[in-house]
């Protein structure tokens, strides 16, 4: 089963922290998204495996807009 | 999967973090410390000297003396003054033109210490620098300071030694609302509601410094070390030809025993000190308008609080890790908790028991980025505060409210503005401490210096701006580039580099608390260890008067 990780606001990839095939846990930071002048952690919800990354460093992203998938 | 290649998790990097972050924090709050030095030895030993040969001693001693022993002085507005010269405000380079460029503290000491148990503001001229003459910092941190005296109804002590205005830097000191004058209008209303003034002359008080002498409630002067009198000798021989001495122009004996002008003969500062006290003694007692209970200690000490700030000022914060070292045994009743998950989480709001005090709390958590949620949540809490009249606490550390199409949408500025009404309206005590990013209408919401709170303080780790250093230098170079795009020019690459670094860093300069303590954007900056006992004892002083009714006039829904 894969789990789409989408931003939960508008903003610009600072810096992606995994890569394909990763294996993570619960919480931990996926990626960091600059938004609003804050640098906003995106964390994983569950443990899982990184599936894939469909956003790269210093992309634009919108609300809602999938990031990184886990399975 | 390899020991090496193991990703750290969350919570293991968030703890080697709290590590860095408790080292980073101890070496800024020894940083502060060391700033404030300056202040207390303004004028090092030379001038201290000079202050023994005239048979004085300094105004912090005399300050020590003044206040009941084993309690502490809550001194305002300690940061003023600090490179005023390279400020671009309230007279900018005249400071650095006159040499008078650094003045660490303002010129004139300000705080509220107890005096036979009653809280009062007392003023100390700093005649260790440009013989206590007033520049516009000064007045700026003197009107501060009658202000807190007049909103808290407690009596002011004036211990006055001051040249009056400091006269190349006239322009900023004499004719407006808010300069030298209004000193006296200050003192004037407050007697007349009752706040009783107290001066203790001490040194020289010329032409409309003598005021402070003759408009106190009861005055006193001290032989042969204070002078009060509309013209100096040397004016006076120029005016109308008279040789006269300062002693007899206008000395304690004159204005005791024949002008009337001054109430109070004694022979030395220690007695003079005495009789200050001794009238304060007399004064009513003051209660505190609140259901205050026993204090208990929290559980977390403020080292805890010091692990969970995170170095950079734009990183999140989990503000309930701060919440917990401030409140009497940890203890936060959350209001609302599970509103707009994500959303509504950005402001934390509740209830604690400080120091026995009961305080309402409005917290920036996480980003601090207010959403529409978030700013519904503060306004529901600001009212109910208000309603309930709880006295309320606000940990500022917002970058702003959230922008774009969708927010805009949802009503984000209406309800961004309900936030500003609010707190506007609010007439409980309101208390400011910035503890992070501190920029553009987030400010407003949440109790900035415009709206006026009982007292506003920062720690280290607050950065007050328009905007941050990033986003300014983002905008800035934007309109530059359009500019020059306009007037078909080439965009030099390079120099845009340049120019984006520079107003990036003059922002974070110009946000820094040493900068707005300087000018006196703040009440003063708090160390994470003094912060518990420094906002118990404010709140303890906000609510020295009965809390009145809020109206909130034509909010929005």
């Amino acid at each position: 089963m894969s789990v789409n990780i989408a931003s939960h606001m508008p903003g610009t990839i600072a810096e992606i922290l995994v890569k394909v095939g990763d294996q993570v846990q619960a919480d931990d930071e996926l990626l960091i998204l600059e938004s609003m002048k804050m640098e906003n952690p995106i964390c994983a919800p569950s443990a899982g495996k990184v599936k894939e990354i469909k956003v790269k460093e210093k992309d634009k992203v919108d609300t809602n807009q999938v990031l990184i998938v886990l399975e | 999967m390899t020991e090496e290649t193991r990703r750290i998790t969350r919570a293991e990097r968030l703890e080697i973090e709290k590590e860095a972050n408790l080292k980073y924090w101890e070496e800024q709050d020894a940083l502060l410390f060391k700033h404030r030095e300056e202040a207390y030895n303004i004028g090092g030993a030379d001038q201290a000297e000079r202050l023994v040969k005239q048979g004085k001693k300094t105004m912090r001693v005399l300050v020590g003396m003044l206040i009941d022993p084993e309690t502490e002085f809550l001194e305002i507005g300690l940061d003023a003054g600090y490179n005023i010269g390279e400020k671009k405000l309230y007279g900018g380079i005249i400071y650095e033109e006159e040499k008078r460029g650094h003045i660490p503290g303002g010129g004139v000491i300000t705080g509220i210490g107890t005096v036979h148990g009653k809280d009062c503001m007392i003023f100390a001229n700093e005649n260790r620098f440009a013989a206590g003459t007033y520049f516009p910092i000064t007045l700026k941190k003197h009107m501060r300071a009658q202000a807190i005296a007049e909103q808290c109804g407690i009596p002011c002590i004036y211990i006055a030694d001051s040249g009056g205005i400091n006269l190349p830097l006239q322009v900023g000191c004499f004719a407006d609302d808010g300069h030298f004058g209004t000193m006296f209008y200050n003192m004037c209303r407050m007697s007349a509601k009752g706040i009783k003034q107290y001066t203790l002359s001490t040194g020289g008080n010329t032409a409309g410094g003598a005021y402070i002498v003759y408009l106190a409630s009861e005055s006193i002067m001290i032989e042969k070390l204070a002078f009060a009198f509309l013209a100096g000798p040397p004016m006076v021989k120029a005016a109308i030809g008279e040789t006269v001495s300062q002693e007899d122009l206008g000395g304690a004996y004159v204005h005791t025993q024949h002008s009337g002008g001054c109430d109070h003969f004694v022979k030395s500062q220690e007695e003079g000190i005495e009789k200050l006290r001794a009238m304060i003694e007399f004064e009513s007692g003051q209660k505190i308008y609140s259901d205050r209970r026993e204090t208990r200690e929290p559980r977390f000490d403020y080292k805890e609080m010091m692990s969970n700030s995170p170095v950079d000022t734009y990183h999140h914060i989990n503000i309930k890790d701060t919440i917990k070292c401030l409140a009497d045994d940890s203890y936060f009743h959350e209001y609302k908790p599970t509103y707009g998950l994500g959303r509504g989480d950005s402001i934390i709001c509740g209830k604690m028991w400080l120091k026995g005090i009961p305080v309402g709390v409005i917290a920036s958590n996480a980003s601090g980025v207010i959403y529409i949620e978030a700013a519904r949540k503060a306004t529901e809490w600001m009212l109910r505060c208000g309603n309930s009249r709880l006295p309320v606490l606000f940990l500022q550390g917002s970058p702003g409210y959230m922008v774009g199409k969708a927010e805009e949408w949802g009503g984000i500025g209406k309800y961004g503005s309900d936030m500003v009404r609010a707190c506007s309206c609010l007439e409980t005590p309101k208390i400011t401490y910035v503890i992070g990013p501190d920029h553009g209408a987030a400010n407003y919401g949440m109790c900035g210096r415009a709206f006026k709170p009982s007292f506003a303080f920062t720690n280290m780790r607050g950065r007050t701006t328009v905007m941050s250093g990033n986003t300014a230098g983002f905008i800035l170079e934007t309109v530059r580039r359009k500019n020059i795009e306009a007037k078909d020019g080439a965009v030099n690459e390079e120099e845009m580099a340049k120019f984006r670094q520079m107003m990036r860093e003059r922002y974070d300069n110009e946000g820094h608390p040493f900068y707005t303590g300087s000018l006196l954007f703040h009440d003063g900056v708090i160390a994470f260890c003094e912060a518990r006992n420094k906002l118990a004892r404010a709140f303890e002083i906000a609510l020295r008067v009965p809390i009145r009714k809020s109206d909130w006039g034509d909010l929005k829904f």
